[in-house]
């Protein structure tokens, strides 16, 4: 009895790593992704963030920021985030195409249970994500941004946090979408508004109050980029690399963890029909 | 046990004994493919009841699956993952033993004679090879039942006399079931047995000539040289005396009359160089049993897509 | 038996062009990296002189010489620097420096100077304007008597709280008195207008002259002292990183 729930148990993780495998293969396999990977980095690090970089220079009296960091250090997290986000949905629009062209007739014909598919998917788009996010990091030193072996420990739960968040979106709009646009559709609708609402790329002035943001900001901006929870993904994430944060950590860390849970949880409804 | 797979679709009874094999002749959309999607327990079946194996497809689907090999209609490979790399994960996915898999993988490759392309990109594929991977991979999980969905569609020559042999020989060497849908008259001819189906209805369940003989009639087929003579005939049997191949075939109520007939006409002689009686062929009884011949195909949405990808398509794959 | 070559060229061959592209892609972004991210190295360089704003005057740090330079600690680090860029250092004394509690009155401008040096320590105010190399760590020091009833607080530091030195006094049970000039404030512990002087310990050090005894202060955090390049000016931060024997990883940033 024991004996065949310890097999039920190996056979389910054996699915869920089939899954898992080949999503990993096929991204290590399309080269288009592969470029963008590596050059959405140099992008936005090397040629944007150094070339905006002597604007926020600060010095006394010089400045209105008065922040401990470059600009150029203050978008390295942002862009790992960007680096995240692509990929997990890319990964995970992909199951449109499994479904029209027939690939997901043969998984969902095998005696394999459709969460033990998911999770898979899920996992496979996060590795995806994750191992993309980290690429940006070699790119620290340029920045200026010491990585440590326990910085790059604990920059791995924002950065996954936001992979298994946008794989699962991914997931939800490719189960529940009947007809395929292409991915520029989800890249204008979806990842860019959501990175540039996120206090990424420019600084929400980081001194200042709600009261003196809404002075400086228009106020749909400032509501827009505090009801983003990416904005949360990227405020750990800096706090983790460059020790800065602009928001209350309680409040970021609780709304990362259900950015986490509600995607998932409603990717999974969806998937399962 | 005698039976490897029964289902049930409206009021008839089709059984589908072990080691047989058995053709689902049908036009396109008279629901073969939602026959095959119930026993692959991707639909759930309205009414009826569908067992394969002995295994109720509502109740345990799980184990239906794993008795049942299958090929769907369309390709359902990874194109860019390698051919080895589709068959490892297909095994995976049934829950083949670690120390099973390549092994099993490598006989699938011989089986289908693509051992040598196990490390090329199914994408580099052409449609045939794909359909051959498809019949390997599905045997890799050592299914009693193998369904096939129109397998031989929209492949050349070779590619369907390839697939045919390696069916007879699972068939041959490994006992399995085979269960085919075709639109195609000629690949059901072979069967053990033939079940016709239109309008989500079977129309007939019979040996191919068993069927034959339920239509009843001969065809008289006379190879005429002489135009004269020719148009005689036509002219006498209007409708129901047609050309085709070379030959004049003539649909008679009394076929061995009429050859005697010809036989005896000194008109004819010298001019008739072949008299033969020919068994109709099954496109003959299913056009008796449905009312109508085999419809054509449009292009579904899908297929449109398809064309669209092929043709550059968005950037992502 | 393969060789290292074929084993580490075997699992990228399985990947295919794949393989070629991250390896090439890593290439470049390691490549990429090491582009310089701004001109303020080669500024030094073209101008072939190293300029380093710095108070008046902060022995044993800092300590003036007649020819207008200074000797010290932080003037070695700032002359390694110089000879790790190959340029000489030139002293830019800023006298405003040190006078008065809020450093945005000193009038140092970044376009004075490449390096700044002279009691900077590492904080939130420090790090917001400069990038820091901390070259030490200071802790809080007493110099003189612990149970005087004056205690001087002496603190030519930019980026230290003066608050919790003040108030660190009123806990000893003492009053405190501000000083702000070096020789005033050793002439006061000399003459005994106070007691003791808090202060960090290297300058604690200088001012007990070898004749008083220096108590470590456990009681507040231990501080560090840097050198600092302004905001942004990553190149040459980086030299100076080079040339400034670092303490402490955690401090460093």
């Amino acid at each position: 009895m024991i004996g065949r729930a310890i097999q039920a148990v190996v056979d389910y993780l054996g699915a869920v790593h089939a899954v898992w495998l080949r999503e990993v293969l096929r991204m290590l396999r399309d080269s288009g992704q592969i470029v963008g990977a590596f050059s959405r980095p140099v992008l936005w690090v090397m040629i944007f963030g150094i070339g905006l970089t002597p604007y926020f220079r600060t010095g006394l009296r010089e400045t209105t920021f008065m922040v401990p960091f470059t600009y150029v250090q203050f978008i390295l997290p942002a862009v790992v985030v960007l680096n995240v986000i692509y990929p997990a949905v890319q990964s995970a629009v992909s199951l449109i195409w499994d479904r029209e062209f027939g690939f997901v007739r043969e998984v969902f014909a095998s005696p394999t249970p459709r969460s033990a598919v998911f999770l898979g998917k899920l996992f496979g788009g996060a590795t995806i994500a994750l191992a993309q996010g980290l690429l940006v990091l070699v790119l620290a030193p340029a920045a200026n941004v010491p990585v440590a072996y326990s910085t790059f420990l604990a920059a791995l739960i924002p950065m996954a946090a936001a992979a298994l968040a946008f794989t699962a979106i991914g997931l939800f709009l490719a189960a529940r979408m009947s007809s395929f646009q292409g991915f520029g559709v989800f890249a204008n609708t979806l990842i860019l508004p959501a990175f540039f609402l996120a206090s990424s790329i420019f600084p929400l002035d980081p001194s200042l109050t709600m009261e003196q943001a809404l002075q400086t900001f228009p106020a749909w901006l400032v509501f827009l980029v505090h009801a983003n929870p990416v904005t949360y993904a990227i405020d750990e994430l800096r706090w983790v690399m460059i020790e800065y944060r602009q928001f209350d950590a309680t409040t970021a860390r609780l709304v990362l963890v259900g950015f986490v849970l509600v995607p998932v949880a409603a990717a999974y409804h969806a998937f399962r029909r | 046990m005698p039976t490897a797979a029964s289902r049930r679709s409206r009021a008839s009874t089709c059984r589908v004994p072990h080691g047989s094999f058995v053709a689902l002749l049908g036009p396109n959309g008279a629901g073969k493919t939602t026959l095959v999607h119930i026993l692959c327990t991707l639909l759930r079946p309205t009414g009826g009841e569908a067992r394969v194996a002995g295994h109720d497809v509502r109740k345990v689907p799980r184990d239906v699956r794993r008795a049942l090999g299958l090929v769907f209609q369309e390709p359902s490979l990874d194109d860019r993952l390698t051919v080895f790399e589709n068959l490892i994960f297909h095994a995976r996915l049934y829950g083949v033993r670690r120390r099973d898999r390549r092994p099993r993988a490598w006989a699938a490759l011989e089986l289908v004679e693509l051992s040598d392309w196990a490390n090329a990109t199914v994408a580099t594929l052409s449609r045939g090879m794909k359909r051959r991977l498809e019949i390997g991979r599905a045997m890799l999980h050592e299914p009693s039942l193998l369904v096939l969905d129109e397998p031989t569609t929209g492949l050349d020559v070779q590619s369907r006399r390839r697939i045919w042999d390696y069916l007879e020989k699972l068939r041959r060497e490994q006992g399995v079931t085979l269960l085919l849908t075709t639109h195609q008259i000629g690949e059901a001819e072979d069967a053990d047995t033939v079940a016709i189906i239109d309008h989500g209805c079977l129309q007939a369940v019979d040996t191919p000539a068993n069927l034959r003989r339920r239509l009843g009639q001969q065809l008289v087929s006379l190879q005429v040289s002489d135009r004269a003579l020719a148009r005689r005939l036509t002219a006498r049997f209007g409708r129901r005396a047609w050309e085709q191949g070379g030959a004049l075939w003539i649909d008679s109520e009394r076929p061995r009359a009429l050859m005697q007939e010809l036989l005896d006409d000194p008109e004819a002689w010298g001019k008739i160089d072949g008299l033969q009686l020919v068994d109709p062929s099954l496109e003959e009884v299913f056009v008796s049993l449905t009312g109508h011949g085999l419809r054509d195909q449009t292009a579904d949405p899908r297929e449109r897509l398809l064309g669209f990808a092929k043709a550059g398509g968005e950037h992502t794959r | 038996m393969p060789s290292v070559a074929e084993r580490l060229v075997k699992p990228v061959r399985r990947l295919g062009r794949s393989g070629i592209l991250i390896v090439c892609g890593l290439a470049a972004l390691v490549g990429v990296r090491q582009l310089p991210p701004d001109a303020s190295l080669s500024q030094v360089r073209e101008a072939e002189v190293l300029l380093v704003c710095a108070p008046p005057g902060l022995p044993p740090l800092l300590t003036p010489q007649a020819d207008g330079g200074f000797a010290g600690r932080e003037a070695e680090l700032v002359r390694a620097v110089a000879a790790q860029i190959g340029v000489p250092a030139q002293w830019n004394t800023q006298p405003g420096w040190g006078r008065g509690a809020d450093p945005s009155d000193w009038g140092v401008r970044p376009s004075a100077c490449n390096v700044a040096a002279g009691g900077i320590v590492a904080s939130e105010r420090t790090r917001a304007l400069m990038d820091l190399v901390v070259y030490d760590r200071a802790p809080w020091a007493l110099a003189g008597d612990p149970g005087a009833e004056t205690i001087g607080l002496y603190l030519p530091f930019w980026g230290i709280d003066r608050g919790t030195g003040a108030r660190a006094i009123r806990e000893m049970g003492a009053r405190p008195r501000f000083l702000f000039e070096a020789a005033h404030a050793r002439d006061a512990l000399q003459n005994g207008q106070v007691g003791a002087i808090l202060t960090l310990r290297p300058v604690a050090r200088w001012l007990a002259g070898g004749d008083r005894r220096v108590d470590r202060v456990e009681a507040l955090p231990v501080q560090s002292l840097a050198i600092a390049t302004w905001k942004g000016r990553t190149t040459l931060n980086r030299a100076v990183r080079r040339a400034v024997p670092q303490a402490g990883s955690a401090a460093a940033r």
